[in-house]
């Protein structure tokens, strides 16, 4: 199993009131797999994703990624993490807004061991014309191809998307998802996919739906159920 | 590696431009002010004290009752060097007196600034401001004594380089005064010229050669270098000057790095969404903050390099304002790298550190928080919850809000308006002190026109004028020596008015010392002080009467019978006499002459570049009230664009709403300006003293100006709300209700 999380507790105080976004969570992702994570807000989606990159810590539990126990790391230690095996795909993009998409992909080439080459990764999110637009100049469909080119050029092991799609009309979301879907493919990238979109579960090998911070479906789908991503409608 | 992220500093610093073009200018104009006023006063420094050293300048110069016989013997037997000096007060016009002194060999020998020196018999060489005045040119001749003489060059004198007629005299005037020099063989021409001596001391002790020319004739007067006005004055000046170059600057400074703590909080603020995504691309803390400390270092660096390039041009100017009123030298200004390099670290030095708190302070969330674009966006502060505001129309409210909401970003405001307040009144208050200070002493004290003071003691007053004597003396207060003059007064004196704290004349049959000396040396009335006199080291005790707010300098009035019998001189005898009509008297006898109307004429040539000053200064405080204004109004534009574009949204007109956001710191003004009326009266009572502690200036400042710096600083505010003005106006009501941030 590439991530293992073992019985992972996450509390937050909101005007001095305990909130559990994640109560008692286990769950395993094999290498390779997208999985789905579905769920309300305030189900526990984010917080679940932002413990596994690494930006959030646990009250409680294990998170197995690889062989390393990322709770048990040093903040420096989850840094460096972050920096080489994990991408990230944010809904508003996050993208810097007085930088070049070519700029905004180096930010993250320039402080990675095993980066990508930069223009392949443009080439391969087919932005290779747009490299010396600003993010203004962009479409949210392009400005997250650029997002995507991103996390991909640190050659992540593993790439978290939050709502990749939420911010996007239904063309442009399948195009995102479909070019998820290659790098799946071609780099055997680990992605984890969180959305309020059930549609988007139809590509997904792995399908996790959260409420109140507890899993309450976690289904592994044969091949033959994955749909390509030209069927998915919503 | 240069890390990408830093090309967007350019980006964001030209984004935001107005706002760190407010920082770049102030450390700007700081660089420019520390460099100008460090180069300045270092390069008046250094060519003073050579000029002092080539040309030889006294110890000390005295006259004496009757000539020195045998100076050759004094000069051996107390290893010193005396030298033998004329001086001749010539009427040159009907309004103007040129000092003509012989040509000397050892000490205090002139310098000349333009031309040649004195070859022949007939060569004269005049100081430049006096041949300005009269239009005397280098070459050509002119009349003195009904003798031709040939204009050689013009020079400046060591012991004269602040060209006051007479010792006690404030200001110059190369209208009705200037200096000359003529060979000593002219010099026999004037027959009637007083004779005094310059001496330096080898060894360094002065006070056995002064006994002894004590006992061989009585010393009139003795003036030691340090004691010397034309000199003491110039090396005062310098002195504030290099407080004002230390001082300003660091000022100018702090409130740089309140300014951009505030522009570097709200830009990290907008950039919380950008900073999370550094953290979890896997950026660490110290490379953000390394990144965020670039914002500094750049305007540092940029501000440095400019500044620091305009105040190696404005150390000239500068120099030059310092010396219009002196005869100095040629100044060349000296690149002194340690001020070119210390210019260039300091704004690193001030902006780094703030800088990196802030954003310490700011990185301290959490990068899930950082993500969400920071927690709780908009505090309710204490104040804010516990002001009962209920009783306010919406408009005030809206303001008192608006105040309260971001207390420190209000306390920057109002200290930035109270300093450039302050910078204001600065010029103001020296001014209306110098013409209190002089109006003063010429119309309320010193009510004679005329006074002459004599080179011996005199016995037979003339008609219808009051007489009194004067002598140097000094007083020690904890370890150190004070001097100051003792003047025997008549008691029913009617042409000096001395008067207590309420106004009150004082009874001149007392003895009343100048609350400037009292407080120095810590004297109160009743008490009682040594005194030792400067000429023959007599030394008495005196009880202290009254104490005077004159200002007149530090001086103690005893009544003219006492002072002769404490300096053992004849009774009825004196040195002086004032009056207010022009005496025909003998001149021989004269040692110098001095005129009311005069003085109060130097006074208004002297205050002409002052007012300029007052000018610039008020500019300047203008320039950097206006940046700050501007700075924060536009940040206060930015935190509400979203308040803004609601109101515009329920209908409000574009200049409701520029009033309901813009006009919420006039009170901050206000209260920022009345801070600093009582605070210069603390701050200028201590420049004087720092800067110049032989002059007793009194602190005070005009009722209309106070208005008039307020109008001021109210235009500035007025100028920086109009120019915020179109920002408001351009503010999209659909734009900036999408905006996540805020």
């Amino acid at each position: 199993m590439y991530i293992q999380l073992n019985q992972v507790q996450k509390t937050y105080e909101s005007g001095g009131i305990p909130f559990k976004a994640l109560n008692d969570v286990s769950l395993t992702i094999k290498e390779g797999q997208i999985a789905v994570i579905l769920g309300p807000s305030g189900s526990g989606k984010s917080t679940l994703l932002n413990v596994l990159g690494g930006i959030d810590r646990i009250n409680s539990g294990e998170i197995m990624v690889g062989q390393t126990d990322i709770n048990k790391l040093t903040d420096n230690q989850l840094t460096v993490y972050r920096r080489d095996k994990v991408g990230f795909i944010f809904q508003f993009y996050n993208l810097m807004p007085n930088l070049t998409s070519y700029e905004n992909i180096e930010v993250a080439s320039n402080i990675s061991k095993n980066s990508l080459n930069t223009d392949d990764v443009l080439e391969a999110v087919g932005m290779k014309d747009m490299k010396k637009r600003f993010p203004r100049e962009l479409s949210g469909g392009q400005q997250q191809r650029i997002s995507i080119a991103r996390a991909l050029v640190k050659n992540p092991k593993l790439l978290l998307c939050d709502e990749p799609t939420g911010a996007l009309d239904f063309a442009t979301s399948q195009e995102i998802i479909k070019l998820l879907i290659e790098v799946n493919q071609k780099f055997n990238t680990t992605i984890l996919i969180i959305t309020h979109n059930e549609a988007i579960a139809g590509i997904a090998h792995r399908v996790i739906r959260l409420r109140s911070g507890e899993i309450i479906e976690d289904r592994s789908k044969s091949e033959e159920e994955i749909l390509p991503v030209e069927r998915i409608e919503w | 590696m240069v890390m990408v992220i830093k090309r967007k500093i350019i980006r964001t610093i030209r984004e935001n431009k107005s706002r760190f073009l407010g920082s770049f200018l102030l450390i700007t104009i700081s660089c420019m002010l520390f460099v100008g006023f460090n180069l300045a006063s270092g390069s008046l420094r250094t060519s003073v004290d050579s000029f002092l050293e080539q040309h030889t300048i006294d110890d000390a110069s005295f006259y004496v009752q009757k000539p020195i016989e045998n100076v050759a013997a004094l000069e051996e037997e107390f290893n010193v060097t005396i030298e033998t000096r004329k001086s001749y007060d010539l009427a040159y016009n009907s309004n103007s007196i040129l000092r003509i002194f012989n040509e000397t060999s050892k000490i205090d020998t002139y310098s000349i600034l333009e031309g040649g020196p004195i070859e022949r018999l007939n060569d004269i060489v005049i100081d430049p401001s006096y041949a300005k005045q009269h239009s005397l040119k280098i070459g050509e001749n002119t009349t003195i004594n009904g003798k031709q003489y040939r204009i050689a060059g013009f020079i400046t004198l060591p012991d004269f380089m602040y060209l006051v007629k007479e010792d006690q005299d404030i200001l110059v005037n190369p209208e009705t005064f200037g200096i000359a020099v003529i060979s000593n063989e002219a010099m026999k021409d004037f027959p009637d010229s007083s004779t005094f001596y310059s001496l330096i001391a080898h060894d360094g002790n002065i006070k056995a050669v002064k006994n002894e020319i004590n006992k061989l004739s009585t010393i009139i007067k003795w003036v030691d270098q340090t004691d010397n006005m034309r000199l003491t004055h110039v090396n005062e000046n310098i002195k504030s000057f290099i407080i004002v170059g230390k001082i300003l600057p660091v000022i100018i400074l702090i409130l740089t790095c309140a300014l951009l703590a505030i522009i570097m909080w709200r830009l990290l603020r907008t950039e919380y969404v950008q900073i999370g995504t550094l953290y979890a691309l896997g950026y660490k803390k110290s490379e953000i903050i390394k990144h965020y400390l670039s914002y500094p270092f750049v305007l540092s660096i940029s501000g440095g390099l400019l500044g620091t390039s305009l105040g190696i041009f404005l150390a000239k100017p500068l120099s030059a304002l310092l010396l219009f009123k002196y005869n100095l030298p040629h100044i060349d200004i000296e690149l002194d790298y340690v001020y070119l390099c210390i210019s260039l670290v300091l704004p690193l030095l001030f902006l780094i550190p703030t800088t990196f708190l802030v954003v310490k302070m700011a990185l301290r969330l959490s990068p899930v928080t950082l993500l969400r674009g920071g927690a709780n966006k908009t505090k309710i502060n204490f104040l804010e919850k516990k002001l009962n505001m209920d009783f306010f129309s919406f408009n005030t409210k809206f303001k008192i809000r608006g105040i309260l909401r971001n207390i420190t970003r209000t306390f920057i405001l109002m200290i930035s308006i109270t300093f450039a307040s302050l910078l204001l009144l600065f010029g103001f208050t020296t001014n209306d002190s110098m013409d209190y200070m002089i109006y003063d002493n010429y119309t309320n004290t010193l009510k004679y026109n005329y006074s002459y003071i004599f080179n011996s003691l005199q016995q037979d007053r003339p008609k219808d004028t009051e007489i009194l004597s004067f002598a140097p003396f000094e007083a020690k207060h904890n370890k150190e020596n004070y001097n100051f003059i003792l003047y025997g007064v008549e008691k029913d004196s009617k042409l000096l008015s001395l008067r207590d704290a309420d106004g009150n004349e004082l009874s001149k049959d007392s003895v009343i010392m100048t609350s400037s000396l009292a407080k120095k040396l810590d004297i109160q009335e009743s008490e009682s002080v040594t005194l030792i006199n400067k000429l023959n080291d007599l030394t008495f005790k005196i009880n202290i009467d009254h104490i005077s707010p004159v200002y007149t300098g530090d001086i103690i009035y005893i009544p003219l019978s006492m002072f002769n019998s404490l300096n053992n001189y004849p009774k009825n005898s004196f040195m002086e006499v004032i009056s207010n009509e022009k005496l025909e008297t003998d001149k021989t006898n004269i040692l110098s002459f001095n005129d009311k109307s005069e003085q109060i004429e130097g006074y208004q040539t002297f205050v002409k570049p002052i007012r300029y000053m007052v000018g610039v200064v008020a500019l300047i405080s203008f320039v950097i009230g206006l940046i700050i204004i501007y700075v924060i109004t536009t940040m206060i534009i930015e935190e509400n664009k979203a308040s803004i574009s609601l109101l515009k949204i329920l209908g409000y007109s574009k200049q409701k709403v520029s009033a309901l956001i813009l006009n919420s710191n006039i009170f901050v003004v206000i209260i920022g300006y009345c801070i600093s009326i009582p605070l210069i009266n603390q701050l200028m009572d201590l420049f004087f003293k720092a800067a110049f502690p032989s002059m007793a200036i009194p602190t005070k400042l005009e009722f209309k100006n106070i208005v008039i710096g307020f109008l001021i600083i109210l235009v500035t505010y007025e100028v920086s709300k109009y120019l915020s003005k179109k920002k408001v106006m351009e503010i999209s009501m659909a734009d900036s209700l999408k905006s996540r941030v805020e």
